[in-house]
Parts: C-alpha cells; sequence; structure tokens
C-alpha cells in the first residue's frame, strides 16, 4: 500500500477542490470492492437463515434469538470500531489498514458460514453458529466501516467524493442481488446444502480479492474533519427531537415489511418446490421498486413526504392481501407477477423517509440553530440494524410457530416433508402478515406534523437566515480587503 | 478502564447466553415429556374421532401420492448411482383422488386414480432430461354406492354393476380403499407408537387447533423397530443417529390433525423410507476406496384428507 498523501497548506483551496485526483481504475477497483462487501451482505441476509434451519437442522426459534442478540451487538459494534478507526494512525491511512488485514478472515469467515457441518451434536450445531456468526458480525464491521468511510476521504474534490459514493452504492445494490443469480442457476444442478456451499465458497474466495485490488488503488487524501457522533449523544437528540423520534419509530417498525422478501426463499423451496424460481419473485419486484424510486423526486414537489409514505404503504398492504386472497394454488407465475406489482410502491417507501429525515434536520436548524447530519443519519444506520434484527427474529419465530420441521442430519439429504399447515403458514408470512402488520409503520406518523406549509414556513425562515450570513460574510470579506 | 469492564462483562453475557442456548434436556426428561404429550394428542385425536362416528352427513376428499425408486438394488444395497453402470434414480409417482359422501346409512364414492406411462422393462417415462415430471396414462376412475339398500359400482366405461358386494371388497387395501374414515385414520391413530415418537406439538390457530406428531421406525432385518427399542439407533431428537450398515433402513411418520369445534376437519400423513445404503468413495491420503454407509430416500408416500360438514348454506348431497 502507497502511503497517505499529504497536502501543503500553502496550496490554493480552489485548486485542490477542483483538482482530479481519482482516475477511472479509481472507481472500478473501490466499486468492485463495494461490489464484494454488498454481495456476502446478500448471501447473508437472504440464504443463512433457510441454511440454518432447512440444512444444518437448527430449530428456527434457536437461530432467531441468535440473529437478535447478534444483530443488536452488530449495531453496537459500529460506532466503537468508528472510535477505533479515529485513533489509528498509520502511514498508509486509518481505514486501510483495516481492509487489508480484514479482507481475508472475511472471506474465510463467509466460507465458515455456510460449511454443512456434520457430525456434530445439536449443542455443537448451536455453538458452532453462535461462533461463526458473531465472528462475521466482528470482521464485517472491522471491514465495513472503514469501506463505508474510505470514499469521504479519498478525494478533496467534493463532485468525485459524491460520484464514488453513488456510482458504488448503485452498483452495491445490484450485488446484494448476485447471491440470489447464483441461487437460481445451482439449485438447478445441486442439492440445497452444496449450493449454499458452493455460493459461500464463491464469493468468500471473490470477496478478498475484490476488497484488496479496491484498497491499493483508493489512497486516503485528506484526514476525516468530522468527530463521529458518540450513540449516547443519539438517543439525546431523539428525545428532544419529537418529529424525528416519530420518524425513528416508524422506521424501526417497517421491518415487517421486510418479511415479504425473507420469505420468498421458503415460498419457492416449500411451496412451489422449485428453488430456482426465486428469482422471478424477487427479481420483478426490485425492479418495479426501483422504477418508484426514480419517481421519488417528482412525487417530492407535488406531495408531502408523508402522505406518499402512508399512501405506498396502504397500497403496498392492498396488494399483498390481494396476493393472499388469490391464493397459493394458484400457477407460480401468477404469484410472482402479483408481487412485483405489489412492489412497486416499495421503492418511494424505502427513498421518503430520508427527505422526512432531511425535514427533521430542518426543524431543528430552525428550533435550535443546530443542524445534526451526523447523529441523524447514524440513529438511522443503527435503526437499520435493529430492524434486520427483528425481521430475523419474527421470521424464524413465526416459522417455529408454523411448525416447520427440521432435518435430522443423519439422513443423507433428509428435506422432511412440510405439513399444509406450515405451507399455508409461510404463504402468510409472504402476504398477508407483513400485509397487517405494516400498516402500524403509520401509527407514529401520524405525529409527524412536518408537511405541507409548515415546511415552507421553516425553509423561507432558513433560507433567509442562511442569505443574512452569506451577505455577513461578504461584507466581512470587504472589510478585510 | 469503564470501557473494558463494558466490553468484559459484554462478552461473558454473550459466551453465558451461547451456552444457555445450546443446552438440550435429558433423555429421560425428554421422553417422559413426550409420553405426556402423547397421551393428550391420542386423547384429543379419539375425542374428535368419537364425534364423527356420530356424524350422519359429511364428506371427504382424500388426496393420495406416493412415489419409489424402482432402480434401488435391496438386495445388494445400492442407489442406482453407484451401481455399474451408473444409472439416474427412476422414480414412480402415481397418485390417486379420492371422494366420499356420506348421508345417514348411504354413501358414494368416487376414484380417480393417475398410474405413471411405462416403457420396456416398466421403467416410468418422463417429460424432462432431469426426470422431475412423470407422464400419466389416462385417468382411471370408478363409482360405488350404497343408496337405499343397493350397492353399484360404476367403472371408467359407464357400465354400472349391482350385486357385486360379496366379491367387491368394501374393505380394501389402497389404492381401493373405502375409507369410511374408520378405516387409514382410525388406523393410523391406533398405530401410534410411544416408543416411536420424536416430536408432538399442538398448536391453537384462532378456533382451529392443529396437533402434529414424528414418529422414526428402524428397519432390521426381519422387524420395524420403534428407534427406542432399537439397538441400532442412538441419541435423541436431533441427535437421532442410526447404524446404517447394520440396518435396512430407517422409516420417518409424521401424522397431522386439525380441529374446529372439536370436528375433525383436516388430516394428513406422511411417510417416508430411508434405505441403508453403501457408498465407494476414493480417500486420497489412504489411496483406496472406503465404504461408507449412509441412509437415502427410496419412497415416500402422502395422504391429506378434507372434511366437510353440512352446514345451511352448503348442503351436501349424493352428484
Amino acid at each position: 500500500m502507497e502511503n497517505v498523501e499529504s497536502l501543503s497548506t500553502s496550496v490554493n483551496p480552489e485548486s485542490v477542490a477542483n483538482k482530479k485526483y481519482l482516475k477511472s481504475r479509481d472507481y472500478v477497483t473501490f466499486t468492485m470492492a463495494k461490489f464484494a462487501l454488498s454481495a456476502v451482505t446478500g448471501l447473508t441476509q437472504g440464504y443463512l437463515l433457510i441454511f440454518y434451519t432447512a440444512v444444518l437442522g437448527i430449530s428456527p426459534v434457536t437461530v432467531g434469538l441468535m440473529f437478535l442478540i447478534a444483530k443488536i451487538f452488530d449495531g453496537l459494534n459500529d460506532p466503537l470500531m468508528g472510535v477505533f478507526i479515529d485513533k489509528t494512525r498509520t502511514r498508509f491511512g486509518k481505514m486501510r489498514p483495516y481492509l487489508f488485514f480484514g479482507s481475508i478472515p472475511f472471506g474465510i469467515i463467509t466460507i465458515l458460514l455456510f460449511l454443512p457441518i456434520n457430525g456434530l451434536t445439536a449443542a455443537g450445531k448451536i455453538i458452532y453458529m453462535y461462533i461463526t456468526y458473531f465472528s462475521y458480525g466482528l470482521i464485517g464491521t472491522i471491514v465495513g466501516v472503514p469501506m463505508d468511510g474510505l470514499p469521504a476521504v479519498a478525494s478533496p474534490n467534493n463532485d468525485e467524493r459524491i460520484k464514488i459514493i453513488s456510482i458504488s452504492r448503485v452498483v452495491g445494490s445490484i450485488a446484494e442481488e448476485s447471491a440470489l443469480v447464483l441461487y437460481s442457476v445451482l439449485i438447478i444442478f445441486l442439492e440445497m446444502k452444496f449450493v449454499y456451499m458452493t455460493m459461500g465458497i464463491v464469493i468468500g474466495v471473490l470477496a478478498p480479492i475484490f476488497i484488496l485490488m479496491g484498497i491499493f488503488n483508493v489512497k486516503e487524501r485528506i484526514p476525516p474533519t468530522k468527530v463521529p457522533p458518540k450513540i449516547t449523544d443519539g438517543f439525546k437528540y431523539l428525545v428532544k427531537n419529537k418529529q424525528f423520534l416519530s420518524l425513528i419509530l416508524s422506521l424501526l417498525l417497517s421491518f415487517f415489511r421486510n418479511l415479504v422478501s425473507a420469505a420468498s426463499i421458503y415460498v419457492v423451496t416449500y411451496i412451489y418446490c422449485n428453488g430456482s424460481l426465486n428469482i422471478f419473485f424477487a427479481l420483478p419486484g426490485a425492479v418495479t421498486s426501483l422504477i418508484s424510486m426514480l419517481l421519488a423526486p417528482k412525487l417530492r414537489k407535488k406531495f408531502d413526504p408523508k402522505q406518499i409514505y402512508i399512501v405506498c404503504t396502504i397500497m403496498h398492504s392492498l396488494a399483498l392481501i390481494l396476493v393472499f386472497f388469490v391464493g397459493m394454488s394458484v400457477p407460480w407465475y401468477i404469484t410472482a407477477l402479483l408481487m412485483a406489482i405489489a412492489m412497486f410502491p416499495v421503492g418511494l417507501i424505502n427513498v421518503v423517509p430520508h427527505f422526512m429525515a432531511i425535514d427533521t434536520l430542518d426543524y431543528w436548524e430552525d428550533k435550535t440553530g443546530k443542524r445534526n447530519e451526523g447523529i441523524t443519519f447514524a440513529i438511522i444506520s443503527l435503526r437499520g440494524k435493529v430492524s434486520s434484527a427483528f425481521k430475523d427474529f419474527v421470521l424464524a419465530s413465526l416459522l417455529a410457530f408454523f411448525l416447520f420441521s427440521t432435518p435430522l442430519l443423519s439422513i443423507t439429504s433428509h428435506a422432511p416433508p412440510q405439513l399444509t399447515f406450515t405451507q399455508k403458514g409461510i404463504f402468510m408470512i409472504f402476504t398477508i402478515i407483513p400485509a397487517l402488520l405494516n400498516l402500524v409503520t403509520i401509527i407514529p406518523l401520524l405525529f409527524f406534523k412536518l408537511s405541507g406549509r409548515r415546511m415552507v414556513d421553516i425553509r423561507a425562515r432558513l433560507a433567509k437566515k442562511r442569505q443574512e450570513e452569506q451577505d455577513h460574510l461578504l461584507t466581512v470579506e470587504e472589510k478585510q480587503v | 478502564m469503564n470501557r473494558k469492564i463494558v466490553v468484559a462483562f459484554t462478552l461473558i453475557m454473550l459466551i453465558l447466553l451461547v451456552f444457555l442456548n445450546a443446552c438440550t434436556v435429558s433423555q429421560e426428561k425428554y421422553e417422559s415429556k413426550l409420553d405426556t404429550q402423547g397421551g393428550k394428542y391420542t386423547d384429543n385425536y379419539n375425542k374428535i374421532i368419537s364425534t364423527l362416528d356420530n356424524e350422519e352427513v359429511y364428506s371427504y376428499t382424500l388426496e393420495a401420492s406416493e412415489a419409489t425408486i424402482i432402480n434401488f438394488d435391496k438386495k445388494n444395497q445400492l442407489m442406482p448411482s453407484e451401481m455399474e453402470p451408473k444409472e439416474d434414480s427412476l422414480w414412480d409417482r402415481p397418485y390417486y383422488q379420492y371422494e366420499y359422501t356420506k348421508i345417514g346409512k348411504d354413501y358414494k364414492a368416487k376414484i380417480k386414480y393417475f398410474e405413471t406411462k411405462k416403457a420396456e422393462g416398466g421403467k416410468p417415462e418422463y417429460s424432462d432430461s432431469q426426470k422431475k415430471n412423470s407422464l400419466y396414462q389416462d385417468e382411471k376412475n370408478i363409482e360405488y354406492s350404497y343408496i337405499a339398500g343397493i350397492f353399484t359400482v360404476k367403472n371408467s366405461d359407464g357400465v354400472i354393476y349391482t350385486g357385486l358386494e360379496s366379491e367387491f371388497n368394501i374393505e380394501i387395501e389402497p389404492p381401493f380403499s373405502n375409507i369410511g374414515y374408520g378405516d387409514i385414520l382410525r388406523r393410523l391413530c391406533n398405530d401410534i407408537n410411544r416408543s416411536a415418537t420424536t416430536s408432538i406439538t399442538m398448536r391453537k390457530w384462532f378456533s382451529e387447533t392443529v396437533a402434529v406428531l414424528v414418529e422414526y421406525y428402524v428397519l432390521e432385518e426381519e422387524l420395524v423397530n420403534p428407534y427406542r427399542n432399537s439397538a441400532f439407533a442412538t441419541g435423541y431428537s436431533e441427535d437421532l443417529q442410526f447404524k446404517w450398515e447394520s440396518i435396512k433402513g430407517t422409516m420417518y411418520q409424521t401424522y397431522s390433525y386439525t380441529s374446529k369445534k372439536n370436528k375433525l376437519t383436516f388430516f394428513e400423513f406422511h411417510k417416508e423410507l430411508y434405505s441403508s445404503n453403501k457408498k465407494e468413495s476414493f480417500v486420497v491420503w489412504s489411496n483406496q476406496n472406503e465404504t461408507k454407509w449412509q441412509g437415502n430416500l427410496t419412497s415416500k408416500s402422502s395422504y391429506t384428507v378434507n372434511i366437510k360438514y353440512p352446514t345451511s348454506k352448503s348442503p351436501i348431497v349424493f352428484d
């Protein structure tokens, strides 16, 4: 790795900000690193639960509890990692050393997560699950936090930073579906346990290679200027900013909606008895949701984000209820088509909370003069991890309630038949359960009052205040000249 | 210093949680709990079946399917993939549907039977190269009824026969069973063996109760032995293991029934046979073949029974 490039203080700041620092290969290799990380995330989030229950034969309740504990632990890890990074001083930078030393263990743990281990007792399997998953959480944090922070220090040119972040985020979203494509192809030729093992090996071997390529090219050119916010400060802010609190509560409850995508692999495996159909259930929905995401800026101009969120949530729930009543006895492509339509509003539901978060920032700045982006988005990120934890726990608990049968490892490729009650339960987890429970996300938003005339007035006051500050700054500069 | 204490405390709590989750109950407690639950399961089931005994009018639909690997070498215990020359597993998958209606002492039954198409040598035919989709012959159907004291049989050609009571065994074995609920449902209930049970669960789902029972048997030379009584099965619950080299196979059975307001509305039964077989694999470090014994699925059958009772909006009539 090359050393951190330092910038002379006598250099003109304007020319530094406009100069191009990143070459095409920087964009390509960093994007590949991000692709690798997102592919691992997509693999673990999409397939680890079914691997633990349907291949290793661990009871869903045990797995769900492990996920809940692990992800809450993981959510608390990130700020600690942020502190470690901040205190790191090496000639290679703050973040690249962690990526360098963490990439190979990250690949190894990905492979270990999906090994169809044999010969262990029930207790042994549970211990193995805990050790590997917690290790994955820890190593994932060691690699993930610096990876997220690296673009911010890769170039003093703000346009370049925005560009590398945007490209890598889009590619990252696509990468999360790479496991889906791999699964849909491999399941045609291999048994389930070997499919997951192969996916783990392929992604686990490629991930460190891509990550190392990324960090060898992308250098840290500027030190991070902002001190990461403390989580305790975040909770204090939540209590004071009630508008932000109502938004976060709504977002916390949104994990019910994610049951749909999490249950899709169970639907294709145990209702339609064809794992390769997963791509037809997941991909069209991802496309329709992406299309609605693109409509967000235009709709934002005409409607309040709160209105858009509530209407889209109701539309999504109604569409899922329709799928439930059409039933699981219809041909799979009818269900897949209806689900693609049901997922259309989800793109908007995912995007508009960011607009609402910005409204809470404007509201707080208008009220107190302070703007807390760091805390706001740190809390939103923590919320994401906690929601993910609840989603896996609820899914696992529902599978246990609906009597999901786990295999006996002493019988080769044991796949016990799932009862009709279980199949109906899986279909409910895919449709009516998220449809009804998702509506509770609207309740906290009834207390969210930042819309319409009120936000227009807030923005007008802020615009006036910023203009006055700019005018004052110009006057001071003129006097100095 | 505080941070180190917090980290140490968190790690200790995590380790404790792992071990708490990994702890399993002893075999004695596990089997004792199953015996108690088994009693509740069969008592409840017998109560529901007795209610059905007193019903004058009901109908049910039975869907049954079977699947068997016909080219499994039972004598040498070899899967088709281990034979010389290697073969694909040939699954034979017939299925049938049975509709039964009872109104007082009269009843009517319709059976539709779907047999697989066979090529030369009795090999099933498939529509795909992976042999996942079987080809079927034209459906065979038969109807018989006992109405106003007259027993009639109507075969696929539409010809109606009477006076066949003595020749047409009403209680014949599957696939042409007259299951006036008593046959399969009672027989299966009576066949439940506590020594074979590995799990029993009962669930309340709104106004319904769902009960599930799982059994394992060991197929020894001349005996089908519940796993608890077999010398070739060790462990319990998820740790149940079998000595494959000493047995013919294991049988997995699961029964599930659903009741609503103490009336049986749904019954489900699955049986799977995992045959013991040997597999040769080359071991690199010893430079020789090693024989490994394992259990693979070689046949399975499933029955689901949906029972309907008359309501004011949906009376039950003979069609």
